[in-house]
């Protein structure tokens, strides 16, 4: 017998595929439970698979961000791991919609580029959000270290990661709002349902969706090289960018 | 020589150019780097941004409460109000006289087969070098003492002095002053790129990229994502070959225009709204020939007239059923042992419209078409879909065509009724209005207990518009408008308003997801928190709007914003 071992790429396509489905199931509203615990942790591909967790992890984000919809809020330790995760280059093929969010990473740098300009210029008597400062240098993963008594100094402050950082929260915003939206087809597919069901299946031509509906992934798939590149370049910039960095106590 | 002779001699001088800064900058970036990421005149845009009403809106807006709040932006405030003392300077220095120019960022991946390396490099064409020198000479001198930094060492390349930062766990970092531009890199070599580049420059010539940004028409861009399609073109092929069969030919066929494609850009350009958009440039003789009239801005105007200018959305179009027909089977997937597109129209419109008739009837739709979304009437809690499509020919033959059109809908409109009414308790019928002032009759599908409050599929055959709807009463308000005198520039493919889809959202946002959950979308609550997301996002945007304009052998898609508030 033919293990799918033999393949590491299509263990990883057909295996993904998997995995996304269950997520699809799980952004529908059926599998809340398994998300919510962590039995899709102990998953054996997930266990081996960097960009299908970084999937759960995110599809976890953006359900706790819709439940609460007047705030937005990213956990510090995960912007720490997507911090760390566009800095490292991906081994596996890119999937769809990560393909498809890395156009945002292009949107992403230029609004928190502007937003960024913008706090940072702002008159000191315009209405800040004043920061607590100890409860929330207890929460930014950079800072996190300073209360943990075995590890003697804070390490530096870079300006490639606080940027990263802001510009994550402006993409997981986004996410928040495009992602339940990304289901459309769903929808138009279950409304059509609702009316359309074959009298007779076996008579029904094939259909059309079979050309048409393959053009939006398709599209995405044709566009990962420019988007990859586009992904590597934002890795890169931030990493390059990083060499600002000043230890809190200079 | 009198002084008002010298004077005037003084005059008819010409005055030498001068360059703008983001010129000098695009002088010293890398023409063939895979992407070039420019930011040109940042401190102007900034401060009018400040200045404005949107400015001193946007921080009480449900999503500038969200951002301006997070951790991540106070980290970032925190790290501004940290570091840039440290470093001896203010935000407003470090906007004004480093950033406030021209800022660039050039890279290009390493090869697919690994002979070659990813190179990147950051350039700056600070207005007062001066002022970013001492910014970096504070920091390597905090990093030195921090032990951060083992060493900095002066160094030189062909006469020019460049600077090695090596750091104290390894690797190095180079940078350089010269002729006013700033350039960093962790590549020795990238800096001595620039340099050697900065030595050959003939500043009489125009940079390569200034005239590239020129011929893509963004040269006036705030930012500016210039794309090289070469630097591509391996991984392109090698995403063509490897691709899943489904969309193998999609790929292909991507990978064709690809190659005909010569450079392209994606940018923004904030005004008193905000410009978002990608331009293309082609090579016309490399173009597939049948996808030339729709990348080169040749065919008609679209009819984006037909949308009412209260609609919530719209999308509109300037092409007859087969071309669309054609330019769909031309480059969609097929699956294997399935029908294309064009054999799906054959097996399922051939039979009910007749296969003799049915080139001539699809030739006859269009070519102007629209889709729109208005506002719910008072006793629907669903906004009313509008879809329209132009009957086109002579009188004899659009008769001819409206009439089998006409049949071939209502029997559709039949066959849905059936299907449903099999399988439910609660029945469709189809019942015909009255007849209009002009003769026409609308047919609509009714439901009263099992459709949603107002839902009444419709359709009818109007001032030579093919017309279906989920609203009679919309059917009976068309009224195609005629094309706008003006010779507008561009195209507008489609319009949003976000006051009225907003104020719908809040209006009906229980029924809405009540509704989509109903269907299956998902979780009502869930799907009325989105609503609510989606509701936050409009309150920024006024209007916008989907755009193409043609530009010397390419095109251009815009989306054009307008906010609430004046963003300039």
């Amino acid at each position: 017998m033919t293990s799918n071992f033999d393949n590491p790429d299509e263990l990883t396509s057909d295996a993904c595929q998997l995995a996304m489905e269950r997520l699809q199931q799980f952004l529908d509203g059926q599998f809340e439970s398994e998300l919510s615990d962590t039995s899709l942790e102990t998953d054996s591909h997930l266990a081996g698979c960097i960009a299908c967790r970084e999937r759960v992890a995110l599809a976890r984000l953006v359900c706790a961000t819709l439940a609460k919809p007047s705030t937005v809020a990213v956990p510090p330790e995960l912007s720490a791991r997507i911090v760390a995760a566009v800095s490292e280059v991906q081994p596996v093929p890119a999937p769809r919609w990560r393909s498809a969010s890395a156009l945002g990473v292009i949107a992403a740098i230029a609004a928190s580029l502007l937003l960024a300009g913008w706090y940072f210029t702002r008159s000191p008597e315009a209405p800040m959000p004043t920061p607590n400062a100890g409860s929330d240098l207890a929460q930014t993963p950079n800072n996190a270290v300073i209360n943990t008594p075995n590890v003697p100094e804070p390490p530096p402050l870079r300006l490639g990661d606080e940027l990263a950082k802001a510009g994550s929260a402006i993409r997981f915003t986004q996410d928040s709002i495009t992602l339940p939206l990304t289901g459309g087809s769903t929808l138009v597919a279950k409304l059509t349902d609702q009316l359309i069901t074959p009298t007779n299946p076996a008579s029904e031509p094939e259909p059309a969706q079979t050309g048409l509906s393959a053009i939006p992934d398709a599209t995405l798939s044709s566009l990962e090289p420019v988007t990859n590149t586009a992904r590597k370049a934002f890795s890169r910039l931030v990493q390059d960018v990083g060499f600002v960095s000043i230890k809190p106590k200079s | 020589m009198p002084r008002s002779a010298l004077l005037a001699v003084l005059l008819l001088i010409p005055s030498p150019v001068v360059a703008a800064p983001s010129d000098e900058l695009l002088h010293a970036v890398p023409p063939d780097a895979s992407l070039v990421l420019l930011v040109r005149d940042a401190r102007t845009h900034v401060h009018a941004i400040l200045q404005s009403p949107f400015a001193a809106w946007f921080p009480t807006t449900t999503l500038g409460k969200q951002l301006l709040d997070s951790q991540e932006f106070k980290n970032l405030r925190d790290f501004a109000e940290n570091a840039l003392p440290t470093l001896k300077t203010t935000r407003q220095e470090v906007l004004d006289e480093v950033l406030g120019d021209a800022v660039a960022f050039a890279f290009t991946p390493g090869s697919i087969d690994g002979k070659t390396k990813e190179k990147a490099v950051i350039l700056m064409r600070p207005r007062k070098p001066e002022v970013l020198a001492k910014i970096i000479a504070s920091l390597n001198e905090i990093q030195t003492k921090d032990g951060e930094l083992g060493d900095v060492i002066p160094r030189k390349h062909e006469g020019v002095a460049f600077v090695e930062r090596q750091k104290a766990q390894g690797g190095s970092e180079f940078y350089c002053f010269h002729a006013g531009l700033f350039a960093f890199s962790t590549s020795e070599n990238e800096i001595k790129v620039v340099i050697k580049r900065q030595l050959d420059l003939n500043k009489d010539q125009p940079a390569q990229l200034s005239s590239r940004m020129r011929d893509l028409d963004v040269e006036d861009a705030a930012v500016v994502l210039l794309i090289n399609p070469r630097a591509l073109d391996a991984e392109m092929k090698s995403n063509a070959t490897t691709a899943k069969p489904v969309e193998k030919r999609f790929l292909e066929r991507f990978a064709e225009v690809w190659s005909s494609l010569e450079f392209a850009a994606v940018y923004a350009r904030p005004h008193s709204g905000l410009d978002i958009g990608i331009s293309l440039r082609f090579d016309p003789a490399k173009l597939p020939a049948e996808l030339k009239p729709w990348l080169l801005g040749t065919r008609g105007k679209v009819a984006s007239h037909l949308i009412p200018k209260d609609a919530l959305l719209g999308f509109a179009g300037h092409a007859r059923a087969t071309e669309l027909i054609e330019l769909f089977s031309s480059i969609a997937p097929i699956e294997e042992g399935k029908l294309g597109l064009k054999g799906w129209v054959n097996q399922s419109l051939g039979p009910v419209l007749g296969r003799t008739n049915l080139p001539r009837i699809m030739d006859s739709i269009g070519p102007n078409w629209a889709v729109w979304v208005e506002a719910a009437s008072e006793e629907s809690q669903w906004p009313t879909l509008m879809m329209v499509a132009e009957i086109s020919g002579t009188a004899e033959e659009r008769a001819r065509t409206e009439k089998i059109i006409h049949q071939a809908v209502e029997f559709v409109f039949q066959r849905l009724r059936v299907s449903y009414n099999a399988r439910h308790n609660d029945q469709i019928e189809l019942k015909e209005g009255t007849q209009l002032a002009d003769g026409t009759r609308i047919k609509t599908l009714v439901n009263d207990e099992g459709f949603p409050k107002g839902f009444q599929p419709s359709f009818a055959l109007r001032h030579g518009y093919l017309v279906l709807s989920t609203s009679p009463g919309a059917i009976e308000r068309f009224r195609p408008v005629a094309p706008v005198a003006i010779a507008e520039k561009h195209s507008k493919l489609a319009t949003l308003s976000g006051a009225k889809t907003r104020d719908f959202l809040r209006t009906h946002r229980n029924g809405v997801a009540r509704f989509l959950a109903g269907v299956g979308a998902g979780d009502e609550n869930k799907l009325a928190e989105s609503l609510d997301g989606l509701a936050a996002v409009l309150e920024l945007v006024d209007s916008a709007e989907l755009i193409s304009r043609k530009i010397e052998n390419g095109v251009q898609f815009e989306l054009r914003i307008k906010p609430v508030k004046p963003l300039k």
